[in-house]
């Protein structure tokens, strides 16, 4: 399975609130550059995920593909909302060294920040996307990849062991 | 470091602890301070109104700056409580709007406000709009926007304030166009 590359989801928000014309973007472009930009961070989570649990070498089967869908964005919302907690919801202390680290904790805060935003994006008729709004968003989808991928390794596993496991 | 307390009147003044830890010459700035606001000395709480009363189900009435002996030397001041002229209401949101700068750059945050929302699962949210400035998007530190969210939360967290923040940036000229925040 070719799996969806989060950096073309970033590349989409970027010409979507870059308005051809010279004019403001449109709102239906603005609502879904939030949503790219979500979109982008939520397949990078996933991906890892799968890619630990049933290897990376096997992205073309179903198992694959089985394991990919199971995570869903209600469980990364709530996962993520755990993580910023101070302190730490006691129900993840033993599956942890120590904590989340700084890395982690800011990729959290941007799901929740933006699986917030693109929900009113897609579904509030009211909201009314600022350029400055959904081009933050977008800086903000792009940092947490990189806040993601530089966090520590250990950290990372134990935090994607515990979206597909969550603890009782 | 100075200690930001919100203060109610009556004979418990505060509950938990400080809303947040700043450098004195912020604290100072931020709040207004000065040195004929000094209340008491580090070793004698400060109590306001009716000091044989409960009275914190009437809300903080006051803003109080702790400033330790270190710190108060650094300016000349003498250690103790600073009454700040600074309303709670207002304090609320000077910290919120320093949180976001300290990270986005004061030259970019032209104000915030905020107000009660509520959250796509129909929980108590914090709506909060930071005004910035015209072009400021293009001139933020790299990882600025995301690292504000990370500061805002924590400030929060300290504040006790337990609703999410819900953050939209606009600056002037787009709020004039959609009518306001």
């Amino acid at each position: 399975m070719a799996v969806l590359n989060p950096d073309h989801l970033l590349d989409q928000a970027d010409r979507l609130i870059t308005s051809p014309g010279g004019g403001a973007p449109r709102q239906a472009d603005l609502r879904r550059a939030i949503s790219s930009a979500y979109y982008a961070v939520f397949h990078t989570v996933v991906t890892e995920a799968a890619d630990i649990l049933i290897g990376k070498k096997h992205r073309s089967s179903p198992r694959y593909a089985l394991a990919y869908r199971s995570i869903t964005h209600s469980s990364l919302g709530k996962l993520c909302e755990d993580v910023i907690k101070t302190p730490l919801p006691k129900k993840y202390s033993k599956y942890l060294i120590d904590d989340f680290g700084l890395d982690l904790i800011a990729l959290a805060t941007a799901v929740v920040d933006l699986q917030e935003k693109r929900h009113l994006g897609d579904y509030d008729p009211l909201f009314r996307v600022r350029m400055s709004d959904a081009v933050l968003a977008v800086t903000t989808g792009r940092t947490a990849l990189i806040r993601f991928r530089d966090a520590n390794r250990t950290k990372r596993r134990d935090f994607l062991t515990l979206l597909v496991f969550s603890p009782r | 470091m100075a200690k930001i307390w919100p203060v109610y009147e009556g004979k418990e003044p505060t509950k938990g602890g400080p809303w947040a830890d700043l450098p004195i010459s912020e604290a100072v700035a931020l709040f207004e301070l000065q040195e004929d606001g000094f209340v008491s000395n580090s070793r004698t709480t400060p109590r306001f109104g009716a000091v044989d009363r409960d009275l914190w189900y009437l809300g903080y009435k006051h803003i109080v700056v702790e400033i330790g002996a270190s710190e108060a030397r650094r300016i000349g001041w003498k250690p103790g409580f600073y009454k700040s002229r600074v309303k709670p209401n207002d304090a609320f949101g000077r910290l919120i709007r320093q949180a976001l700068a300290a990270e986005l750059g004061d030259e970019n945050v032209v104000r915030v406000e905020y107000e009660p929302a509520i959250d796509s699962q129909g929980r108590d949210a914090l709506g909060i709009t930071v005004v910035i400035a015209p072009g400021a998007t293009t001139k933020l530190k790299p990882g600025a926007a995301l690292d504000a969210l990370v500061r805002l939360r924590s400030r929060l967290h300290e504040m006790r304030e337990e609703r999410t923040p819900i953050v939209e940036y606009a600056t002037e000229a787009e709020l004039a166009q959609d009518g306001g925040p």
